[in-house]
């Protein structure tokens, strides 16, 4: 029994997160009615020239860094020519000859697995092409130019994979770092994250690569998985029953759960490249390299090893954290500001979560500054306010702009809300409870536990909310216990 | 003095002057363009009333004072693959018969900011494939000078009716000698200038790193203003570079005493009308009573430049006319035809047969397998004729050629002869490979009584010292000033 | 340099272009003779690297990202023949 290994490459298409698109000023916004970002320059009207979009080229070099590639100091774009009717020009200016970067590689992370490096052959920029919607009803397609030259990186890595589990995590780990640095916002359903599978396979220990067919119209990271096994499956079936894998383009179509050979014209494709004349090179020094690299974040997976690391938070604490990077960002400059490491992560796990989702509020909505932020954690800490005072305050104060310059201390002398710790005060109000509720110092001496609850309860009540609940729970059970030795 | 044999800086002058009004300028000019047309057939299209509208507009302008523009009031026609918005641009072919592009080229919005008045479109060769203007598919241009002759292409249009003087001035193309070698036909001055430095933006692209918009005009003066106004680096053509503040106009008195001129030995051996060379050399010694070294020197890689240019400036046409399917503009196959059939039928259908037969040549040099034998080869030869170029600055100030090898064809003899026809660019090509400036002027008459030109090619961005020259020797000469006998406006 | 009838037909379908057999053996002899005459650059024994094309240095030619009004949609479709309000119609294509 033959034992088969399936070797994998990706090629992705990721969507730039620039205003205006590669080669004009037109919007490069997502939808739009049909045709109304559009210009001479875009849709390819005669006389119409490309100027390169300087931020797209930015983006790009960043996301070549962000995946270690290696910056081509003088990067050159090509016309790969063909026909089809979402392509105006009949060529999409791209790069072939000279790509903006390459053998870079990232970092995956497979859980118990462990770690693994998938190579990364080249990164280059390319223009989009527009959409083609076909009409239901009649033999029409509609042909809208908005997406028509929408800046795109396409990124080809070696054929490394060897599992459907190792492509996810490559996918999902990219995405979270082109999120983070903004480089794209990786939206598989917007479009602006697609990808195609090259695969094929071999017999295990074979070092030679089998034929490898490329699957495209893949929507969906579980569409891939699918299309992933599907594939694998078909090629091995067709070897096995002793045929040849025919080295082609296929289309998966997600609801039959099938790979289909598209029609072999496609794969015949002469794509005639040559340099495009109307852009010269483009140097890239080695300060722009520099200045860009030091302008990516830390990213998510570093950050949550490093708060491990600094300050002892768990794995799981930190990767909720640092899943937004302006959580991350308000954890830190906090901590920095003077207050506890792991006391902040309980706030901001805890109370400040709960805010967050009660009102439906993102991350980024967060107005508290940090210097308040450590002042609340630290008077709680000090018992100058209880825990459930603080709660009212931060709810307070975290989403509005009263809490970017929030000076607590002066609040809470505002609003009263200093903890009265005085064990005088505490012991009058203890009394004064318990002179009021006979009922429920009966249900205590007949046994029911519950009435302490309700006792500190009352007490708590009865001064406001700002008794320190330690020192009533304490003053409230002593003064019990006196009750039963008394009598 | 009449306004159609005036040159275009002198009807400016004669207009702030207040000798005519813009208007009265104009109507003369279009009572030319009706005398001549019916033989010349220079003009694909016109728009009187619209012209007229914006002479009245420049002489308001000019009126209330404070227009600097030298060339202020001037009527001038461009050629028709120059887009603007007021009148189609068809680019002489069927492909784009009724297209009226949605936006003006850049050249076009300079002209207006200068106060010219552009009244017509130009007929030229198909594409600007070609030159003789024959490749038109309304109908080929006649030479002024004899109706039997081309006038030369791919701007024919535009030297035809400049020498016949229906028009004052005008703008072409030039991708490998359209500007150049129909001005030598038609004994009219034509500049290209250094690549980069007038604006592509506009232009209906056939070769994008060989082509160069530039003036069509009576002399080098007038082409030294027009150059002043259409020039500059244009934030929408990222080939184009600044070029130098100083006005070429200006630059035009300049003492050219001691410049230094080469004449190629390869240029004047070989297959060449001895008419032409001996205007060449009668040139030579005016230039030299002049004050200027002239001395013969050696181009070796003239022979190969024909073969690069092609092979360049074809597989550039192929990928650039691509896009004309019939779909988004231009001429569509009838019939409810599927999609390789529409593509296919719209584009044998809608091109003639010399623009087709340079896509079939262009699509051979780039396609698999031929890449490297072809383009890649002809990369390299553009390089190293760019660089025999550059190894002559150090010793010479400038060239010295014919424009052409002989004076202008008959018509219906240059297309059965393909190899031919593309033989006799040989003079012009260079200098659109090496990017170079290059102004043809008229320097005699062959024995044929056909206007002869010669060609002056310098170093990059030395455009302002080769129409100095230029000018210089219009001063002592009068070929420039001659119009033909039999069609004349 | 000789074509063959295969490679120009391979080239016709590469330009979108169809001839008639009598009209494609002809341009045939024609790409035959003219690639032939081309042949004549392999005359320059050239080894060095290929020049830019266009501008013989690197120029660093960039626009910013600011978004530019975007034209009429009834003027950018105007000249296409078959349309509606909103788009270009082609005829139907299989993916």
């Amino acid at each position: 029994m033959m034992t088969w290994e399936t070797v994998i490459g990706l090629e992705v298409h990721v969507e730039l997160a620039t205003k205006t698109k590669m080669f004009c000023g037109c919007s490069a916004a997502f939808g739009g009615a049909p045709n109304t970002h559009c210009c001479p320059v875009c849709m390819g009207l005669p006389g119409s020239l490309p100027v390169i979009n300087g931020e797209a080229v930015r983006l790009a070099i960043r996301a070549a860094l962000v995946l270690g590639c290696r910056i081509t100091e003088n990067t050159r774009f090509d016309r790969k020519n063909y026909f089809y009717p979402d392509l105006p020009k009949a060529y999409q200016i791209s790069q072939l000859y000279s790509p903006l970067g390459r053998d870079g590689a990232l970092v995956i992370d497979l859980g118990e697995a462990g770690k693994k490096t998938v190579r990364i052959h080249e990164i280059h920029m390319e223009e989009d092409a527009g959409k083609l919607i076909h009409a239901a009803d009649r033999p029409e397609t509609y042909a809208d130019f908005n997406r028509c030259g929408v800046p795109l990186i396409e990124i080809v890595s070696e054929p490394d994979f060897r599992t459907a589990e190792e492509v996810s995590a490559y996918l999902m780990r990219l995405c979270d770092m082109f999120r983070y640095a903004d480089i794209s916002d990786c939206k598989m359903q917007e479009g602006s994250l697609r990808a195609d599978v090259n695969i094929s396979v071999r017999p295990m220990g074979e070092d030679c690569l089998g034929t490898r067919t490329e699957l495209k119209n893949l929507n969906s990271f579980k569409a891939i998985e699918r299309a992933i096994a599907y594939e694998s499956a078909r090629q091995i079936r067709v070897i096995e029953q002793g045929g040849v894998v025919e080295q082609e383009t296929r289309r998966w179509d997600d609801v039959a759960g099938v790979s289909l050979g598209m029609r072999s014209k496609e794969n015949a494709q002469d794509y005639r490249y040559f340099p495009e004349p109307d852009l010269p090179p483009l140097r890239i020094s080695a300060e722009t390299v520099e200045e860009l690299r030091a302008s990516l974040p830390e990213f998510a997976h570093e950050r949550v090893e490093r708060f491990g690391r600094e300050y002892g938070i768990s794995a799981y604490d930190a990767g909720v954290l640092c899943a937004a990077r302006s959580f991350a960002d308000l954890f830190e400059a906090t901590v920095r500001t003077g207050a506890d490491a792991k006391s902040c992560a309980n706030w901001m796990l805890g109370p400040v979560r709960k805010r967050l989702n009660d009102v439906g509020a993102s991350e980024a909505s967060i107005r508290l500054s940090p210097a308040a932020f450590a002042a609340l954690i630290e008077r709680v800490a000090e018992k100058r306010i209880n825990r459930a005072a603080a709660i009212t305050l931060l709810e307070e104060l975290l989403l509005s702009e009263q809490g970017m310059g929030a000076d607590i201390d002066a609040l809470i002398a505002e609003r009263g809300l200093a903890q009265i710790s005085d064990g005088g005060a505490v012991a009058q109000a203890v009394e004064d409870v318990f002179a009021r509720n006979p009922a429920a110092i009966a249900d205590y001496r007949a046994g029911k536990k519950r009435a302490e609850g309700f006792l500190i309860g009352q007490t708590m009540k009865a001064m406001g909310g700002r008794a320190d609940p330690a020192a009533v729970k304490t003053a409230v059970g002593e003064a019990l216990r006196r009750l039963l030795e008394d009598k | 003095m009449s306004v159609k044999y005036m040159t275009a800086l002198a009807l400016s002058r004669a207009i702030r002057e207040r000798e005519l009004s813009v208007y009265e300028a104009l109507c003369e000019l279009q009572r030319g363009i009706e005398r001549t047309e019916g033989k010349l057939h220079a003009y694909l299209a016109l728009d009187p009333a619209r012209a007229a509208k914006d002479a009245a507009a420049v002489q308001t302008r000019m009126d209330r004072g404070g227009v600097a523009s030298p060339l202020a009031g001037v009527p001038i026609a461009v050629k028709d693959n120059i887009c603007t918005d007021h009148l189609k641009t068809t680019c002489a072919s069927r492909m784009l018969a009724g297209f009226l592009p949605p936006y003006r080229a850049t050249v076009i919005d300079k002209l207006c900011e200068n106060d010219l008045i552009i009244h017509g479109k130009l007929n030229m060769d198909e594409f600007a494939m070609g030159s003789t203007t024959e490749t038109s598919c309304f109908g080929s241009t006649c030479n002024p000078w004899n109706t039997q002759h081309v006038p030369g292409g791919s701007s024919g249009g535009a030297a035809a009716a400049v020498a016949a003087g229906s028009a004052l001035c005008a703008l072409g193309s030039d991708t490998g000698g359209s500007i150049r070698q129909p001005a030598s036909h038609c004994g009219v001055t034509g500049f290209k200038p250094t690549y980069g430095t007038v604006s592509r933006y506009g232009l209906v692209a056939y070769a994008s790193s060989l082509e160069q918009i530039g003036p069509i005009a009576r002399d080098v003066a007038d082409c030294a203003a027009l150059m002043d106004a259409i020039r500059g680096r244009d934030a929408r053509d990222s080939t184009s570079v600044v070029s130098e503040n100083t006005p070429y106009l200006s630059a035009l008195g300049e003492d050219i005493r001691g410049v230094r001129i080469g004449i190629p030995r390869e240029a004047l051996a070989g297959d060449i009308s001895p008419d032409v060379s001996s205007c060449i050399l009668n040139m030579a010694r005016e230039l030299e009573k002049m004050g200027a070294i002239v001395k013969e020197c050696n181009f070796p890689l003239m022979k190969h430049a024909v073969a690069a240019y092609y092979v360049i400036a074809t597989a550039e046409a192929a990928s650039n006319l691509s896009r004309y399917d019939g779909i988004k503009y231009g001429y569509r196959a009838a019939g409810d035809l599927p999609l390789c059939e529409l593509y296919a039928r719209s584009r044998s259908e809608g091109f003639g047969d010399e623009v087709k037969r340079r896509i079939m040549l262009g699509n051979f040099v780039l396609s698999a397998g031929y890449y490297d034998a072809y383009y890649r080869r002809a990369l390299r030869a553009k390089a190293e004729i760019t660089a025999c170029f550059a190894a002559l600055w150090g010793e010479l100030d400038m060239l010295l050629m014919p424009t052409a090898p002989t004076t202008a064809p008959a018509l219906g003899v240059s297309l059965g002869d393909t190899l031919g026809m593309y033989s006799s660019d040989r003079y012009t090509v260079p200098a659109n490979l090496a990017g170079l400036p290059a102004l043809t002027l008229p320097c005699g008459f062959g024995s044929d009584g056909m206007p002869v030109g010669a060609q002056l090619i310098g170093a990059a961005h030395s455009d302002a010292r080769i129409l100095a020259v230029g000018y210089a020797y219009q001063q002592r000469t009068d070929h420039h000033t001659a119009y033909p006998k039999e069609v004349r406006a | 340099m000789e074509i063959t009838k295969e490679e120009v037909a391979r080239v016709a379908q590469l330009s979108r272009l169809i001839w008639s057999e009598g009209a494609l053996d002809e341009m045939r002899g024609e790409l035959s003779s003219i690639l032939e005459y081309m042949r004549t650059l392999e005359q320059l024994e050239t080894e060095g690297a290929e020049a830019p094309v266009g501008e013989s240095a690197p120029i660093h030619v960039v626009r910013d990202d600011t978004v530019c009004p975007s034209y009429d949609r009834g003027a950018l479709l105007v000249n296409a023949a078959v349309r509606n309000e909103e788009s270009i119609i082609v005829p139907k294509t299989v993916e």
